[in-house]
């Protein structure tokens, strides 16, 4: 195995169960079928725009706001959050080919901040797994897709039922973030519950309306 | 000047609340209240040699102590060429009690009850009490806006010029206009739409333009004056039912028909 699998497996045991525990997920599986099975559960969202009610919460402090996305014909992101009495909190655009850039924005943080975390999370199911994603089985069963990329990895977490149910993010083979998705019969998540590690924030999304 | 002192200390805030809180609070609860002159075809309200403009205020809320009004609330953002509507309600009771509730889409709250503020968001089916790092200049908002709606706006003639524009049916707008370039970066301009009703007036709209293309429109309706108050308005979440039942149907009687101020 390559050792920066390990380190990314050494991530995975530790998001799931919080300890620092053996790596056991051994090699990549080899199943063709199954690989080719979850890729194709990956359904991007088929939808134009998407609203959630979100409660971010940091460092003990608590805000509620409005997440608009709206997907652009080229493929881009229009991305707002706009607090409970309707002034704007942040606006970002992403270009089709995902680079982002900051409108304007009322959040004591950095642009990377909104753009590397935030707003990147709240995209996540517009980012399925990639095609040159490794199959791992989970120790406590389901399954994992995993790619690599400059000490980067995603981790597209599938159940038994090739459900996907979590994202996580690991730099350096340390869990940055966790998102455990819920869905209904739409297209998007109905609940993403974000954990970002790296950055110590909490956020709960709870979809509110889409439009096709 | 209060204002100023609450857009540092929300700066100085972990999770800032944005500065323009302070100006949508106020142009929210002044447009639930507010009553204005007409005749002249463009008056500079803020001005010494105008002190009827707050005057006629003062006055004409003097009898109310408490009211309530429903709102819807659409905010147009051009950047994604969207509008979203949301609706909600207010409650105010002197000396500065206040709930401020939104209904739909999503469910949130900020009450103040003379003491403390709270802010709640009804998330995964709970109201969910939010430690606001704002909570405290918003307090300071919301005790400002018993001054407002008094018509008190002593503390504000330096942060805004104020301008009267009548309208040909009576009413008219009022304009409040940001003196400091720090606030006009957030917002451009307010604008409050009087309507002249019978012999009184009252707030038919609010504009807050952020920018040349982006603001938020609020349309009041259903005012309730010197109308009961439920039972745990300004401290519980739990109200949030009452207080919608409040409100008659919308085409039924006028509420404030047996209204009768008190002196």
């Amino acid at each position: 195995m390559r050792p920066a699998i390990w380190s990314i497996l050494i991530g995975l045991l530790v998001g799931a169960s919080g300890c620092l525990c053996p790596p056991s997920l051994g090699e990549p599986v080899e199943d063709t079928a199954r690989r080719a099975a979850l890729l194709a559960s990956y359904r991007p969202p088929q939808v134009q725009r998407v609203v959630y009610r979100t409660v971010l919460r940091s460092g003990g402090r608590e805000i509620s706001l409005a997440e608009v996305v709206k997907r652009s014909p080229e493929g881009g992101f229009s991305v707002a959050g706009v607090t409970d009495i309707g002034n704007t909190l942040y606006a970002v655009q992403i270009d089709p080919g995902g680079k982002g850039r900051v409108i304007s924005k009322s959040l004591p943080f950095s642009d990377r901040w909104l753009l590397d975390h935030l707003v990147k999370e709240l995209l996540i199911p517009w980012n399925g797994p990639q095609e040159t994603s490794e199959l791992y089985r989970l120790p406590d069963e389901g399954w994992a897709l995993i790619h690599e990329e400059d000490r980067l990895a995603d981790v597209f977490v599938f159940d038994e039922r090739e459900n996907w149910t979590e994202f996580r993010l690991l730099a350096g083979g340390r869990l940055q973030s966790r998102i455990s998705l819920e869905w209904d019969e739409g297209s998007t998540p109905n609940v993403m519950r974000v954990d970002n590690r790296d950055k110590h924030y909490r956020v709960v999304r709870e979809r509110v309306s889409s439009t096709p | 000047m209060i204002m100023a002192r609450l857009c540092r200390l929300s700066n100085s805030l972990s999770v800032r609340v944005p500065r323009v809180w302070p100006v949508l609070l106020f142009a929210l609860f002044v447009g639930t209240g507010l009553a204005v002159g007409s005749g002249a075809s463009k008056e500079r309200a803020d001005s010494p040699e105008q002190p009827q403009f707050l005057r006629l205020l003062r006055e004409s809320r003097a009898p109310y102590h408490t009211f309530a009004t429903r709102f819807v609330q659409h905010k147009r953002l051009a950047m994604l060429d969207i509008v979203l509507e949301s609706e909600g309600m207010i409650f105010f009771r002197r000396p500065g009690s206040v709930r401020y509730e939104i209904i739909s889409p999503v469910r949130s709250l900020m009450i103040y009850d003379g003491k403390k503020v709270r802010c709640y968001a009804f998330s995964e089916d709970k109201w969910n009490l939010l430690n606001n790092p704002g909570a405290t200049a918003i307090g300071q908002v919301l005790r400002q806006i018993g001054r407002w709606i008094q018509g008190d706006f002593d503390a504000d003639r330096k942060m805004f010029e104020l301008e009267a524009v009548p309208a040909d049916d009576g009413g008219g707008t009022i304009h409040l206009i940001p003196r400091s370039k720090a606030l006009a970066e957030y917002i451009q301009r307010v604008e409050i739409h009087v309507k002249k009703v019978g012999d009184s007036y009252r707030v038919a709209q609010v504009i807050i333009r952020e920018s040349d293309v982006d603001l938020t429109d609020m349309r009041f309706r259903q005012e309730l004056n010197n109308q009961p108050i439920p039972e745990g308005t300004f401290t519980s979440p739990a109200a949030s039912e009452a207080c919608q039942a409040a409100f008659p149907p919308e085409d039924c009687c006028d509420p404030n028909e047996t209204e009768k101020p008190e002196s």
